[in-house]
């Protein structure tokens, strides 16, 4: 039957009631999207995906009109700048919206969204000019830009960021930017109970005000083994390009955005200081043109990738640096120290310690100082100290021992074990095998045995759970975790990937459940071990305070 | 501009306040900027062609206009000179005739089909040395419906069953109107055109019904048709490394696909037009319900059918030359088989027809074919049909035997979808021959070979389900119940619910964005 026919009945009796129909097409439009702002969190990638982007969801979480200083630029900026530190230190407050390869035109929505947050409060802008010189391909930066979309609250700012992405990108779409769902639909057949977990942010950046930290270093992860010493600093004093070559470095995109972003702190009487963070790829050329830039616009740049400048602020890449690029916890100490001081030497801006308003930033100065603490496990030598060390409710332990790591276990280290409630652990016999946990203060696992050890369990988001069968790849294989302990092996496999440092004695690796997310490598408070089958010292690759150029990182 | 685009539904939302914000007498002018800004921002310049054979098309009409009133008899005149100014206009307006349809046939075969024939003159002009070039002609978008459109309004002009059109810009808006030009249903003028002149009243409830068909239509397409087509396409552009029972599979996936996207983007054209208070003719009637393949193309693109039958076969089957091929049929053949003859050849010239106007390729010549020469057999076999059933006792009433032919059906039209969707004859003969060999083995359906064809478990569940659920609302229409009409009758909560679902389901299952949504199938006609 032809359904056009039978809808003529339907359609009599419907006219004089206007507003009553408009109202309710307006309600049901706002019902379709209040559906789609529910669902494009769950939808979207990034939110859960990747701690470099949280800052832009966690700069809502900083009451408004307290910040005073605010920093804008990539991972490297998110990893060197310490918001606690600014606080601390100098008693300013401050706010770190670096993301992961963050373009200009992401500063510049980002900063409308600072301005509108906090206003007249906010006066100095730390940018990291680095993307315009050494700036990502288009699709890279696309991708980057939606996901600091995706985390911006809907806003004016919001709508017309979403109109630039349209502009920028040849296959730029407005409402792809501004509905998240419409971008990530297509994960449906993907989403976990992860998705629709509560968001996190607030655990992993709300206390540090913006800054993902970092805490393990070169040394440990390897990847900056090409840069384990300061050879990566290359500025030499020598121009060798003309003022055109150095312009023409500049992303034509970036030079337009920073433009709008200088206009915008100028209207709004913010200064803007320029810094680079050392940078394996930085180089005499990047360093002149960026130079350029700060001389065409009449603001301070401060390059601390040079020779000299790491040499003052006593940066040690091997134990500063978590790679190439990226400092660790010690790094950024050092970096926010030297630009705390250029700011507190060329800027007047109040010391908001003691201020009632700023009673936040002492509650998170506590929170703070526990990853300070955390941070210190790196640079312990001997297992009886570290032991004492991980005798707190915050961390979650995972132990393999390798060959005969009960041989020359000292007594002084058994009575920590029996203190930490590890008593096969304290009683490893020479030839025993061993893996443990510890979880949240408590002994989840305490295996002993003259066989091969192994455990299994899953690490997800701070939970541990034991688990008796081995885990398949999967969605959720990421979360798997795998101990083995023999005499050729001592390892902490995570989601496949091999963690511990496998060397002959007590490996160790330590997460603070508080900050721990997914299982990526960023979470681990440090990986370690110890030869406990000769004495008791660690022995990971980390340079003693002697080795380094930089002296001690202790902070 | 896809019609599964934000900017098209951003486009028919501006199109519909327009529409409505304008006084009734402006409202077709709303319509006529809108459909040649719609063609201009598929086709460009291409603009021209259509404006072109419009003006062709309205001239000819107005020409056959001027002969009848050129020639229409004093009131007072006798029956014979009555006569014979009907018969000298018949005579006059058979040229205007002419003249419109060669012009609109002719740039229709000209555009789509000089390379086709160029091609294969060439295979027999290269043996003397003589080379046809091939051009890169451009077609514009619809040029295929909207030509069948011109040639019917020409026909039904001169047999006086529609009245000529007077004025060229409303003419332009029966030849242009944007959301039947992309894809049909292909419109006669005495059905539409004056609906489109009219200026429509607003009305809320025909909004809610005009979205409704929208959003189905939407959902056919982009969650069905274009889920479909992913395996689909891995089987037939891959077809070397298939054989069994799963090359079947996806000639039927195919035909499945073909009829969701198709109907599909029909839903979104009788949608909209529903809003603006436009009621666009059928084009499918649950077509995998035929019982037979004659059926089939009674409720399968029914608007092509509905021409091809009018403007094909009856003039073919009435006309002189048929009279007297059957003369001669039956005095060779006798009378029973040489009766037959003419409808049946006429019948084949529909399908050869139907074939050829899908595309300038011999695979789908010989789709058309394959259905002719079906519909004919089961003519011809109809007397043994009814010999057997009586033999076997069956009950042709009976379910299972309706479900049988259903089924019977469905197979016979999905080998057909062989020709329409392989890239070759050749290729089609090779996966008719692959799915020959070993058919019968169904493994391939549990076995994993399913998951090796793009879609995870995920998407077959769904589409399952989606599929499932496409049969359900066929089954419910078969039965004459108006599911609209249905969820009208409920209260608001279900309502909403339901239309909140029905917006969620393709902006989250819908296969666009990353997947880049494939343009609707039959557009390319």
């Amino acid at each position: 039957m032809d359904e056009a026919l039978d809808t003529q009945g339907a359609l009599s009796d419907n006219r004089g009631n206007g507003l009553k129909h408009l109202m309710k097409a307006v309600l049901f439009m706002a019902l379709i999207a209040v559906a789609v702002a529910m669902l494009s969190p769950v939808f979207s990638i990034s939110v859960q995906g990747n701690a470099n982007d949280d800052s832009v969801a966690g700069m809502y979480l900083q009451p408004e009109k307290t910040v005073q200083i605010a920093a804008f630029g990539p991972s490297t900026t998110n990893a060197a700048i310490s918001s606690m530190d600014l606080y601390e230190g100098f008693g300013y407050c401050a706010y770190n919206c670096a993301t992961a390869l963050q373009s200009f035109e992401a500063s510049y929505w980002l900063m409308q969204e600072m301005i509108r947050m906090h206003g007249d409060e906010l006066k100095v802008a730390l940018v990291d000019p680095s993307m315009l010189v050494l700036g990502a391909g288009e699709q890279t930066r696309k991708a980057h830009d939606e996901r600091i979309l995706v985390n911006m609250k809907y806003s004016t700012v919001r709508i017309m960021a979403s109109i630039d992405m349209w502009r920028l990108y040849s296959d730029g779409d407005f409402l792809t930017s501004l509905v998240p769902l419409v971008r990530y639909h297509s994960r449906w057949d993907e989403l976990s109970a992860e998705d629709f977990a509560p968001n996190t942010v607030e655990k992993r950046v709300g206390y540090t005000h913006g800054q993902f930290i970092r805490y393990l270093c070169n040394a440990e992860t390897k990847e900056g083994a090409a840069v384990s010493s300061n050879a990566n600093a290359k500025i030499t004093d020598k121009r060798e390009k003309g003022e055109g070559e150095l312009r023409s470095m500049w992303n034509a995109n970036d030079a337009a955005y920073f433009d709008k972003f200088f206009r915008l702190c100028r209207e709004h009487g913010i200064d803007i200081v320029l810094f680079q963070t050392p940078h394996v790829e930085w180089g005499d050329d990047q360093h002149d043109s960026i130079q350029l830039l700060a001389d065409d616009y009449g603001i301070p740049f401060i390059d601390m990738s040079t020779q000299s400048a790491m040499d003052e602020l006593g940066i040690n890449y091997a134990m500063d640096f978590v790679d190439g690029k990226h400092s660790n916890i010690h790094g950024s100490h050092k970096i926010t120290a030297h630009l705390g001081k250029f700011i507190s030497d060329n800027y007047e801006l109040d010391d908001k310690r003691g201020d009632s308003r700023y009673a936040f930033m002492e509650e998170d100065a506590v929170r703070y100082g526990e990853a300070m603490e955390d941070s210190q496990l790196l640079l312990t030598d001997h297992v009886e100290e570290y032991l004492r060390r991980i005798d707190r409710d915050r961390y979650t332990v995972f132990i393999a021992a390798k060959g005969n790591a009960g041989k020359s276990l000292s007594d002084e280290a058994r009575k920590a074990c029996r203190e930490l409630g590890l008593v096969n652990l304290s009683k490893l016999a020479d030839g025993e095998h061993y893996v443990g946990i510890l979880d949240g203060g408590s002994v989840a696992l305490d295996e002993a045995s003259e066989k091969k050890g192994t455990a299994l369990c899953t690490f997800n988001d701070g939970l541990l759970k034991l688990s008796k069968t081995k885990m398949q790849p999967g969605a959720s294989f990421k979360n798997s975790v795998e101990l083995a302990s023999s005499n050729n092996a001592g390892t902490v496999v995570i989601g496949g990937a091999q963690k511990a440092e496998n060397k002959v004695g007590l490996n160790f690796i330590v997460f603070n459940k508080q900050i721990a997310y997914g299982n990526v490598k960023n979470t681990m408070v440090d990986t370690s071990c110890f030869d406990t089958s000769v004495g008791s010292k660690r022995t990971s690759d980390i340079p003693t305070p002697q080795q380094g150029t930089g002296g001690s990182p202790s902070i | 501009m896809s019609f599964v685009s934000a900017y098209f539904f951003a486009f028919m939302a501006i199109v519909v306040v327009l529409y409505f914000g304008v006084p009734k007498t402006g409202r077709w002018i709303v319509l006529l900027c809108a459909s040649y800004a719609f063609f201009f921002i598929n086709s460009h310049f291409l603009v021209a062609v259509l404006f072109g054979q419009t003006l062709v098309t309205y001239l000819c009409g107005r020409w056959m206009g001027s002969i009848d009133a050129k020639l229409l008899p004093p009131p007072d005149a006798d029956k014979a000179s009555k006569r014979e100014a009907k018969a000298e206009a018949k005579r006059l307006k058979k040229r205007a005739l002419r003249v419109g349809v060669v012009a609109n046939i002719g740039t229709w075969l000209f555009l789509k089909y000089f390379n086709f024939f160029a091609d294969n003159a060439n295979f027999l002009l290269d043996m003397i040395g003589v080379h046809i070039p091939s051009l890169g002609l451009l077609v514009p978008i619809g040029l295929s419906f909207y030509t069948l459109q011109a040639v019917a309004y020409l026909i039904d002009a001169q047999r006086g069953k529609c009245p000529v059109d007077e004025s060229l810009p409303r003419f332009m808006l029966f030849m242009s109107y944007f959301p039947q030009i992309v894809q049909g249903p292909i419109p006669r003028y005495a059905d539409l055109a004056n609906q489109l002149y009219e200026g429509h009243g607003f009305d809320f409830k025909r909004l809610c019904f005009g979205a409704q068909l929208i959003l189905w239509g939407v959902i056919k397409k982009i969650v069905i048709a274009d889920r479909l087509g992913v395996p689909v396409s891995q089987v037939f552009d891959n077809y070397g490394y298939y054989s069994g029972f799963i090359v079947f599979l996806a000639a039927a996936g195919y035909g499945l696909q073909v009829y969701a996207d198709f109907s599909g983007g029909i839903d979104i054209a009788r949608g909209f037009s529903q809003v603006i208070g436009v009621e666009m003719q059928q084009n499918f009637n649950q077509p995998y319900f035929s019982r037979s393949i004659e059926d089939f193309w009674r409720r399968w693109h029914m608007t092509l059918g509905g021409w091809t039958r009018d403007y094909i076969f009856y003039p073919l089957s009435l006309s002189k030359a048929f009279a007297n091929l059957g003369k001669h049929a039956r005095k060779i053949f006798g009378t029973n088989a040489g009766k037959k003859i003419p409808p049946f050849l006429a019948m084949f010239t529909v399908f050869l027809f139907i074939g050829f106007w899908h595309g300038a390729e011999w695979r789908f010549i010989l789709y058309g074919v394959f259905n002719g020469i079906f519909i004919t057999l089961a003519i011809l076999l109809d007397d043994k049909y009814e010999l057997m059933k009586k033999r076997f006792r069956i009950d042709g009433e009976s379910t299972a035997w309706k479900i049988f032919q259903m089924i019977r059906t469905f197979f016979l039209c999905s080998i057909g979808r062989f020709f329409s969707r392989a890239t070759s004859v050749s290729q089609a003969f090779a996966m008719m021959g692959a799915a020959a060999t070993g058919f019968l083995d169904v493994s391939c359906i549990v076995d994993g070979t399913l998951l090796t064809l793009g879609l995870n478990t995920a998407n077959w569940v769904l589409l399952l389900i989606a599929i499932t659920a496409l049969l359900i609302v066929d089954v419910v229409h078969e039965k004459g119940v108006s599911i609209r009409a249905v969820i009208a009758s409920q209260g608001i909560a279900v309502r909403w619910l339901i239309y909140l679902a029905a917006v969620m389901i393709p902006l989250i299952f819908g296969v666009y964005g990353d997947y880049n949504a494939a343009s609707f199938i039959y557009q390319q006609f």
